[in-house]
């Protein structure tokens, strides 16, 4: 596909790299919103990035910036502002970056499934849930229409193995944190009481039915070694990457009753609306209009 | 592109050991996909392959206490198409328009077929007709499921080659000479075709049928017919002689292209 006109998604600060994705003196090739560009970083460090085409012919330049230990890149000249995470300026916790795990499906489908707890039990059985541990309580959820977030708010589920560390299971308290399409955070009981590790996945939509992912942790249990924490999440990741590529249609159902949710979808119905509201078509199925209401 | 099925006309859709006890699997016909299981008892259904939650594929769930469940989120559906159990709320009974939409299927002479277009209704009640109905098989024959073949060409060659096709049985029963002739007997198009040999005793022959994938994938899916269980040896031949078969169509259906 060419590089999407849909505005709302013109407008993102997104993620097309890990700062060390990008060695000095190289350029890394990529698709942004079906958009090919091309992100140099020369030996000094700077960055800069351009659109490019078949024949490398000159044309426009990307705004390109580092934070939260990736490259994010953006076409507009007045973009969204990026979420902030003051968690990655903690300097109890360590820093964990997943790196770039490419899946075919939308963006949205992406974000969906990080939102949602009612898979934990059959897509991640016994590390993140089990059987006969299924009901999903109410839970609160928040639109915040002036910074483009919703937040998800005293989730509770009892977790087998929560984390790499994790001994034995729990009960564990989630708060999820949307910002814009393509950013989704969240905030998971840590291993000591009352604490919180932070994680978070940032989405690079390729095109509508292509993305890469980057995933962060900021742990702050210091014990367990980093490479198995890393482990732990890349076998969570791949489990929900089988269930992403096998949803029809890889775009998603906004305008239809094709998809029929429940009260543990709240989170990802709140999503859906804001898609809605603010118009968003990139990732989304396009409306069928009904032959009938052509003819006249 | 996508080939409609014929309305009325069942497809086969695989071979009777292509599904397992409390297994399920993915069938396509004319680019449309099914998710077709086997129970605990043995009986089959079909339904959409797609749980209207999430639109997953239901072929990646699994079979439990007769039920058909999704990968994604545990939903579970009975054999007609109801969904019971949303394990994310145990305690609530499912809409009824929490529902999938079923198909006809049965197996006959070791091959499934499935009806592809339902009237409305309760379709998994109704029983399946079959091209099959009427076939009637010399006294003691026996079809075993030899293997399904799946070749990216159209059905219409697929169906020309298999026209002229003469299956050979293993050396040790096979004592008829190349003149052997041969009693075919097409049970509709693409519908099955029954391939006899005059003049063996006891009898044998194999039964086929070929199944429009859509975009230009045909499946061809075949039993052999022994008096009693066939031979391995026989089998194993048939089986060879389908793969060659279906190399030569795979490399006729290339030159065309290129042509």
């Amino acid at each position: 596909m060419t590089k999407t006109t849909d505005p709302v998604a013109l407008r993102e600060w997104t993620v097309i790299g890990r700062d060390a994705d990008i060695l000095p003196g190289t350029t890394m090739r990529t698709r942004l919103l079906g958009q090919a560009i091309a992100c140099t970083r020369d030996i000094d460090g700077t960055l800069h990035a351009q659109e490019t085409d078949a024949y490398d012919a000159p044309a426009a330049t990307v705004s390109v910036r580092e934070r939260y230990g990736h490259v994010w890149a953006t076409f507009s000249d007045t973009p969204r502002p990026m979420i902030e995470i003051p968690e990655f300026d903690d300097p109890a916790r360590r820093r964990l970056l997943w790196g770039g795990v490419m899946v075919r499906t939308c963006p949205q489908r992406l974000i969906e499934n990080f939102l949602d707890m009612g898979h934990f039990a059959y897509v991640h059985t016994d590390l993140l849930g089990s059987e006969p541990h299924t009901e999903i309580e109410t839970y609160k959820v928040e639109t915040r229409h002036d910074v483009a977030e919703i937040w998800a708010t005293e989730c509770r589920v009892y977790q087998p193995k929560a984390s790499k560390a994790a001994a034995e299971g729990r009960d564990v308290e989630y708060i999820y944190r949307t910002s814009g399409p393509f950013v989704v955070v969240l905030y998971k009981t840590a291993e000591q009481p009352g604490t919180f590790d932070n994680m978070g996945m940032l989405v690079q939509p390729m095109d509508e039915e292509h993305c890469r992912v980057f995933g962060y942790t900021l742990l702050l249990e210091q014990d367990s070694p980093l490479v198995d924490a890393l482990h732990f999440q890349q076998t969570i990741f791949l489990q929900d990457r089988l269930i992403l590529e096998q949803q029809m249609p890889r775009k998603i159902p906004l305008h239809d009753t094709s998809e029929i949710p429940t009260r543990a979808d709240a989170a990802a119905m709140a999503y859906r609306r804001w898609l809605r509201e603010v118009g968003m078509q990139f990732g989304i199925q396009p409306k069928v209009i009904k032959p009938e209401a052509v003819a006249t | 592109m996508t080939t409609s099925v014929s309305a009325s006309m069942p497809t086969a859709i695989g071979l009777s050991s292509a599904i397992e006890t409390n297994q399920v699997i993915a069938a396509i016909c004319g680019g449309t996909e099914y998710a077709v299981w086997r129970d605990s008892r043995g009986a089959l259904h079909a339904n959409q392959n797609r749980c209207p939650h999430r639109g997953m594929r239901l072929s990646f769930g699994f079979v439990r206490d007769d039920r058909l469940n999704c990968l994604y989120h545990g939903w579970s559906y009975d054999s007609g198409g109801q969904c019971r159990h949303i394990p994310a709320h145990p305690a609530l009974t499912p809409p009824r328009t929490v529902c999938l939409q079923t198909f006809p299927v049965r197996e006959q002479h070791g091959t499934i077929w499935l009806a592809t277009e339902t009237a409305a209704g309760d379709a998994s009640q109704a029983a399946a007709p079959s091209p099959l109905d009427h076939l009637v098989l010399p006294a003691g024959l026996q079809a075993t499921p030899v293997r399904s073949l799946y070749v990216m060409a159209s059905l219409a060659s697929v169906r020309r080659t298999m026209e002229e096709w003469t299956p050979q049985g293993h050396a040790s029963g096979n004592t008829a000479s190349a003149s052997t002739a041969f009693k075919r007997e097409a049970l509709g198009t693409d519908a099955g075709t029954v391939i006899l040999r005059d003049d063996a005793l006891p009898p044998q022959g194999v039964l086929f049928a070929l199944q429009d994938v859509g975009d230009g994938r045909t499946g061809i899916h075949l039993a052999a017919l022994w008096s009693g269980p066939a031979p391995a040896d026989h089998l194993l031949a048939l089986s060879r002689q389908l793969r060659a078969l279906g190399l030569a169509l795979q490399q006729q259906a290339t030159a065309e292209q290129a042509a």
